[in-house]
Order: C-alpha cells, then sequence, then structure tokens
C-alpha cells in the first residue's frame, strides 16, 4: 500500500525520500556499484561463446561461429550425466545443510551453558576456514592406506580400509555429502541463529505459561517464524544449483577412478580446458551452467510465489 | 544523536574505502597501459631497415653495417616459465651491458611466469590489453598449437627469418623449423639444441639391491623382478620399489622403448612403430593412437601386476610429494628418468643414504633426440617492437659466448668451462643452475657436462651409441579441423589414465580398458585418426 502512495505522490516526495534516507542510500551505493562491476559491465563479454575469439580482433571484433564453441559439450555425450550429477550433489548439499544448519542453530539457542555454547560455535565454525587442499591432505591421513584408521584397524587385527581404493569409489558421494555439511554448517548456522535470537521473546514465554514443552515451542513456534529465512536462503543457493563446488571436487577426487561417482560439470570443463586455451568454450560452459541456474531459479522462484507471495525474492 | 551520527561516519568511511579499493584495482592496468603506451611512440623507429647508420651501437657491434635502424633506445620484454634464479639480476646486467645494450642499443627485461601462474595466467599475457610481452616461452607442451589458433603469435616468414636473425638462422638446425610447423607456417623460434630427452633409463639403490643378489637390470622383465623384490623386502622398512607412477613428468617411455614405438606428432598422443629403423611408417600398419592398442593394455597388465605387488604406494595418486625428492631422501628405492636420473642418484649418494647405479632397461632399443619443438620462444602478435626482438632473440642464440652467459651464468662463477670444451659446476652453480630457465635458447654449441664418475656420463654414452633420428620426427600435427574431438578424447584419457597407470583397477584392468575404447571411439577417434592420416599422407607425399 505505501509502494502505491509513494509512486502516486509528486516528486518532490521522491527528494524527500531520497534526502531522508541519505545514508541507508549511501550504503546502498557500495554493493549497487560492486554488481554493476562485476556482474553487469563484464556481461557483453558472453558473446565470446558464440564467437571464435582472436586476440587482435578481440571479443567484438572476432568472427562469429554459431554454437560451434557448445560442440566439445554435446559429442563428449556426457552432458546429462554430467548436469545430473552436479544436480544431485547440490540438491544434497542444500538440503541436508539446511536440516543440519537449522537444526544446530535450534540447539544452540535452546543451550544454557554460555560458556560451553561459545565452544561448541566457534568449533562448528573453524571448518569453514580451512581450505579444501588442507581438508583433503586431512583426509588422506586419516582415511588413506597409511592413515591413522588403517593404522589402528590394522594395530587391532582388523582388515584395513582405504576410502581411495577403487572398490570403494560408490561410498564417495557419502564422503562429499558429509565434508560439505562439515564444513559449512557452522557458517551456516549463524543466520538462522541470528533470525532465531530475533524472534520476540514474549511468544516463547507466554507458550511456557500455557506449559508447552521444549519441542512443541521449537515446533510451533521457532520454525515457523524460521519459514521465511529458510525460504530465501534456499532460494539464494538454489541460484548456484548447476555449479559445482570446484575447489572441493578437485582437491578431493585426484584420483580419477573416483570421477565416475564424482565428475560435475566444473571438473570436466577444466579437464578438458586443460589441454586447450580456447576461450570461446570457456564461455560457452559458463553461459551453458548460467542459462540453466537462471531457469531454476526462476522456476523455484514462481513457484515461491504462488505459495506464499511474501516469501519470493522478487 | 550520537548514534545517528555514528551510522552516517561508519557509511561515509565505507564508501570512501570502496571507492579507493575500486581507484586501486583500475590503477592497476592504468599503470600498465601507461607502461605499454610508452612504446607506439618509438615503434616507428624501431628498426625500419632503411637507415643503414650504426647509429646508437658500438663500432664492433656484429650488427653493424646491416642496414637496422637501431638508434633508438628500447626494452624489449620477454615472459620466462618458472621460479627466479637467485643471479638472475646479475646475469642480465652483464648481458645487457655487454652485449644486448652496445650492439642492439637494447635492454632485454626477463620476467617469470611462475609454473603455478603458468596455466591461468598465460593467455593473458598475449592479450592486446595487458602489460608489454615481446616473447615469450612456448612448445609443444605448453600452449602452443592452442595460442597459435587464438592468434597469440607472430608468423614468421621465411624472409623475416633470413633478415633479423642473420646470426643464428643460418645455424639452426633445418628439421627444428619442420617440427613447429602449424600448417605449414612458423611461429616460434625452436631451440637449437635437442637433447635425448624422451629416453629413459633407471637409476636404482644398488645397497639395496645387492642385498637380494641383484647385480644388474637388462630387460623389462628384470626390471619388474627387481623392482617387486625390492616392494616385498623393503615396504616394511618404510621404502617403496618406486614413487613416481601417476605423476604427469613420468609418463610411459620406458614401454614404449620396450616395444619400439616413438610418438608421431610432438605434444600428441599419436605412435608408431618403428622396428628400429629410420624409414616413414606405413600408416596401416604401424601407426596407432596411444591408448588404443594392444601393448597398451599390456602395460596396464604388467602396472597392475606391479601395484599388486606394492611396488608403489597406493595412496600415489592423492599424494602431492615430488617423485625425485622421495628418490633423493630415501623414500623410494628406485627413478625412471631421462638425463637427470643420474644427478638424483648422485644427491642421493651424496646425502649417505645408500648407492645407485644407472641401467639401460631397453639395451636393443633406440634413442632418437627430442623434438626442438619442446622448448621455443615466440615473439608476440601483439609486440610493437618485433623486429628488435627478433634481434635480441638472434644475438642471444647467435653468439656461443651470449648464449653460454644465458643459459649457464657467468663464467668462472656458475659455470666453468674446461679445455676440452666440456663444463663443470662453478662455485656458485646453485645460483644460476646451467639451463635454469633458458631451455628455450639453448643454442647448437652448447658444452657437455664433464664429470669424473663414470655413472654420470653412462646416459649420455648409452644415448649416442644407439641415436637414430627417424623421418617421420618431422612430422607435425594441425588439430584445428578437430579440436572439440580431441578435447573430448583428452577428457576421457584424463579420467583413466592415472588410475591405469597406478595400476589400481587390479582385476577389473582389462574391462576398464575396453571401457575407455569404447568411449574413445564413441567420442570420435575415428575422425581424429582420418585427420591424421590425411595430414600424414600429404607430409609423405611432400618428402617424395
Amino acid at each position: 500500500m505505501r509502494e502505491k502512495q509513494k509512486a502516486a505522490a509528486p516528486n518532490r516526495s521522491l527528494w524527500k525520500d531520497i534526502k531522508k534516507n541519505r545514508t541507508r542510500l549511501l550504503m546502498l551505493l557500495v554493493p549497487v556499484t560492486m554488481a554493476v562491476i562485476f556482474c553487469y559491465i563484464p556481461m557483453p563479454g558472453v558473446i565470446i561463446a558464440f564467437k571464435k575469439y582472436n586476440y587482435l580482433d578481440g571479443i567484438f571484433g572476432s568472427e562469429w561461429n554459431g554454437f560451434d564453441n557448445f560442440r566439445y559439450l554435446l559429442i563428449s555425450k556426457k552432458l546429462w550425466s554430467l548436469t545430473r550429477n552436479t544436480l544431485l550433489y547440490n540438491i544434497a548439499f542444500i538440503s541436508i545443510g539446511l536440516v543440519f544448519e537449522v537444526g544446530i542453530a535450534i540447539i544452540l539457542n535452546e543451550m544454557l551453558h554460555l560458556r560451553f555454547k561459545k565452544i561448541a560455535q566457534s568449533l562448528m565454525f573453524l571448518p569453514h576456514f580451512i581450505s579444501w587442499v588442507v581438508v583433503a591432505t586431512i583426509m588422506l591421513n586419516i582415511f588413506g592406506d597409511h592413515g591413522v584408521l588403517n593404522n589402528i584397524l590394522r594395530s587391532m587385527g582388523f582388515e584395513g580400509f582405504n576410502i581411495y581404493a577403487y572398490e570403494n569409489a560408490k561410498y564417495w558421494p557419502i564422503v562429499m555429502v558429509a565434508l560439505k555439511t562439515w564444513k559449512s554448517v557452522g557458517y551456516g548456522s549463524v543466520v538462522y541463529l541470528a533470525a532465531i535470537v530475533g524472534i520476540s521473546p514474549e511468544i516463547n514465554e507466554a507458550a511456557k505459561i500455557d506449559g508447552a514443552n521444549i519441542w512443541q515451542r521449537i515446533w510451533r513456534i521457532t520454525i515457523p517464524c524460521l519459514k521465511p529465512t529458510i525460504v530465501i536462503m534456499t532460494l539464494l543457493a538454489v541460484g548456484g544449483i548447476f555449479r559445482g563446488d570446484f575447489g572441493m571436487f578437485y582437491q578431493l577426487v585426484k584420483g580419477q577412478h573416483l570421477l565416475e561417482a564424482s565428475d560435475v560439470l566444473d571438473t570436466y570443463i577444466y579437464r578438458t580446458m586443460m589441454s586447450t586455451s580456447n576461450m570461446g568454450w570457456s564461455a560457452a560452459a559458463g553461459l551453458y551452467q548460467s542459462v540453466l541456474c537462471f531457469i531454476t531459479i526462476n522456476v523455484v522462484n514462481f513457484t515461491v510465489k504462488k505459495i506464499e507471495p511474501d516469501y519470493a525474492l522478487y | 544523536m550520537k548514534r545517528k551520527l555514528w551510522t552516517k561516519m561508519t557509511a561515509c568511511g565505507m564508501a570512501l574505502l570502496m571507492t579507493a579499493g575500486l581507484a586501486a584495482c583500475g590503477g592497476d592496468s592504468g599503470s600498465a597501459d601507461a607502461g605499454s603506451g610508452a612504446n607506439p611512440g618509438n615503434a616507428d623507429s624501431g628498426t625500419s631497415g632503411e637507415a643503414g647508420g650504426n647509429e646508437g651501437i658500438s663500432e664492433d657491434s656484429p650488427y653493424a653495417d646491416k642496414g637496422f635502424d637501431l638508434s633508438q633506445r628500447e626494452l624489449v620484454v620477454m615472459y620466462a616459465i618458472g621460479e627466479k634464479p637467485t643471479d638472475m639480476d646479475k646475469v642480465m646486467q652483464v648481458v645487457n651491458e655487454q652485449y644486448l645494450e652496445p650492439w642492439l642499443n637494447t635492454t632485454l627485461e626477463v620476467k617469470f611466469l611462475s609454473w603455478g601462474e603458468m596455466g591461468d595466467k598465460y593467455s593473458l599475457l598475449l592479450t592486446p590489453e595487458g602489460d608489454q610481452v615481446d616473447m615469450i616461452y612456448t612448445s609443444s607442451w605448453c600452449n602452443y598449437t592452442s595460442e597459435v589458433a587464438n592468434g597469440g603469435f607472430k608468423e614468421l616468414t621465411t624472409d623475416f627469418l633470413e633478415k633479423y636473425f642473420p646470426y643464428s638462422y643460418p645455424q639452426q638446425a633445418p628439421i627444428s623449423w619442420e617440427q613447429v610447423a602449424v600448417g605449414g607456417k612458423i611461429y616460434t623460434v625452436p631451440k637449437n639444441n635437442s637433447s635425448f630427452n624422451t629416453y629413459n633409463v633407471i637409476a636404482v639403490r644398488m645397497d639395496l639391491l645387492e642385498k637380494y643378489g641383484i647385480t644388474t637390470i637388462d630387460s623389462w622383465d628384470s626390471m619388474k623382478t627387481a623392482l617387486i623384490t625390492l616392494a616385498q623386502n623393503e615396504r616394511e622398512n618404510g621404502i617403496y620399489a618406486n614413487g613416481q607412477r601417476g605423476s604427469t613428468e613420468f609418463s610411459d617411455h620406458l614401454w614404449w622403448q620396450n616395444v619400439e614405438a616413438e610418438a608421431l606428432a610432438s605434444g600428441f598422443s599419436f605412435m608408431y612403430y618403428t622396428h628400429g629403423k629410420e624409414d616413414l611408417p606405413d600408416w596401416d600398419k604401424d601407426v596407432f593412437y596411444k591408448y588404443i592398442c594392444d601393448d597398451t593394455l599390456k602395460l596396464y597388465l604388467e602396472l597392475a601386476e606391479m601395484a599388486q605387488a606394492g611396488v608403489w604406494s597406493p595412496d600415489r595418486i592423492n599424494d602431492t610429494t615430488d617423485a625425485v625428492d622421495n628418490f633423493k631422501s630415501g623414500k623410494t628405492a628406485s627413478l625412471i628418468w631421462n638425463a637427470s636420473a643420474p644427478t638424483a642418484g648422485r644427491d642421493m649418494e651424496a646425502s649417505g643414504i645408500g648407492t645407485y647405479d644407472i641401467f639401460d632397461v631397453t639395451p636393443n632399443a633406440r634413442a632418437m633426440r627430442g623434438s626442438y619443438a619442446d622448448d621455443t620462444v615466440a615473439i608476440t602478435a601483439k609486440s610493437k617492437l618485433p623486429e628488435r626482438a627478433a634481434l635480441v632473440l638472434d644475438c642471444l642464440k647467435g653468439f656461443p659466448e651470449v648464449n653460454n652467459l644465458v643459459v649457464g651464468g657467468i663464467e668462472g662463477t656458475h659455470y666453468i668451462l674446461t679445455e676440452d670444451g666440456f663444463r663443470q659446476e662453478g662455485p656458485d652453480a646453485g645460483n644460476y643452475n646451467w639451463g635454469v630457465w633458458a631451455w628455450g635458447i639453448t643454442g647448437k654449441d652448447t658444452p657437455m657436462l664433464y664429470n669424473e664418475d663414470d655413472r654420470q656420463n653412462k646416459f649420455g654414452e648409452i644415448c649416442d651409441s644407439k641415436e637414430y633420428a627417424p623421418l617421420a620426427s618431422a612430422f607435425t600435427f594441425d588439430k584445428t579441423n578437430v579440436e572439440a574431438e580431441l578435447a573430448v578424447i583428452d577428457g576421457i584419457v584424463g579420467e583413466y589414465d592415472q588410475s591405469f597407470n597406478l595400476g589400481l583397477f587390479g582385476s577389473d584392468t582389462e574391462a576398464k580398458y575396453n571401457e575407455m575404447v569404447k568411449r574413445l571411439e564413441e567420442a570420435g577417434i575415428d575422425k581424429i585418426m582420418e585427420e591424421c592420416k590425411a595430414q600424414y599422407e600429404a607430409f609423405c607425399a611432400g618428402r617424395q
């Protein structure tokens, strides 16, 4: 309603609005400038995907070559399996991450021992700062043939278990999801924790007086209040659903026999590009991912809008 | 009120900070532009060839009276791959002050692109918008053909080569030009000294071998037996028999030596059986794709057998330690490599870990010198001073004294020349190793390393005694027509080859091999072979 009033009002009031909110607008200027410089200005470069790029003619002067740059994606016959892998992994990351992030935020919020709460939160936050290179090394030293796990197993008389062995490739999807969750859950839970803290304590107190137990309060108050945050965070994550986490897949799965279980678009493109420096191809691959992401986020946002218009992003 | 003021101040501060940050980003490219922008004014005066004067250069310059206009002092920038050696500045000062400035009125600046940056930054260096780059290292394994396709390098016509390489062009081995030709055109200047870089021998810990009564290795099978014996007995002492499988720098040279096959075009995976002869191979009988061949499967089965016996660590695929360092530090008992194998053995022995010896695993095979296309220097298409850059390169390659200086450092400090023309390491050799960065520039008369230890000379003796130069080594492949197929094929091979190399598929090796072959066929390997055949036949027709 207020929006409509504003639009109908004369220009003077717009100027007034700007003047009134000048500090906020100034703050907004920063991210807007960033988005323009890093997202909008490079956008025309996408035409390289349809050109036979050469240095001297540059981006705009090079010859057009239609869909030739997309050919290598098609003849590999892997496009479907790669897209599916990327999508499924990301769905698993997003959904399992969501459950853990919300769950941990709730648990942290209900914790009464302040010191333990702080230590627990810090420990969960820590993996976020460890690079995938280091994670890969830690993995190798724990689960590799000479890792801690194997040494313990062998010293106890059991048979060793090497996660990197060819016959154990089937476990890698689980390993990937577990590691990704381990690494991102602490960071992700902060947003939800902030949202929980923002829930008016009066509601909880009223529920307590009415005799609601802890589960009922979580189920009936905390989670419904978190719904808008959950929807928005999920929508944002869906925006990148066709992009694999290259650092993770590449560092963890150097062993190629594990690729069957873990090849995603980004790793495949990297492998193919290693033998050539064709910029048109890289642009084509990037465009393919972007278009898929664009469609997905629109579909999801549209669906959300249909069900609960308040929660949609736009 | 106070709070509001605080909010305002924070906002203003942040906005300022951002603006400053963005300005800094922009400033970087701005100054780069200014750097390259300094040249255009002088470009015309580079070397027009019209003025025959010797203005700007010394009287005894070998480039005097050749019709070059060298009156303007110019800066030529060359990029090399690798890390900057400690004494680089010292050596470059001598190169510039004694030779390039008096002879050519030119200062050469060498910049380094580290190994880690190579993949990402190489192409950016060739874009016209970037910093000044007049010359850059390139090779069959370092973007040569793909950057030619992107128009990154200047085409070098015979006229240009003859005119601007007056000293080095006549010295250059004629076959080297054929080896760098793409579609019949030349875009880079190859080195003029090709070594036996693809012939491999084995350096092995003799103190360990002797424990088990093994005194020599002279065939693939005896090598396998020795490695398996070491694996069975030394693994519990923490020593692996070999530690290099799966590393990209160690491919399967030994095996292909063993079955007498060579690569058909440098940088690609076409191969052919030589049968120990230099003749051009018969396409239908002898040429094959490296990953589709009975011998390939045999190799993979051999490797699976060795992996089963624990010759190398099963974690090798995810292990990023350096294979050469592992041998030097005694973690592994053997190293299969080219002329560098004896050096690694010497270093290992010097640390008091054990003794070593060098063995020729394939005594019946013949040894071919590597392709000249393996190390070259190209003039960039964007260079404002291509003629001047060419003259600098000519000077570095055409005169042994300059070449030795660039390749090996200052005589007496970094290397010592013996009376009979060999070289020995100088007192400061560690600060500027021989050939530390200038592999693409090595001239014809590069002195050989002299060593009192026979084992160090063994590699050279082995190769020299059975050198041959197959005619097919002049063949090059132009991938333009099958670029997409080739990239897909490389991608598929990339999914399997390390695992095969490490024998990780075990008893599934044959099934996995068949799966790979099937996928290669589906992805159009036949089309690539057809294209290669057509080009090869044209090459053969041109020879007759």
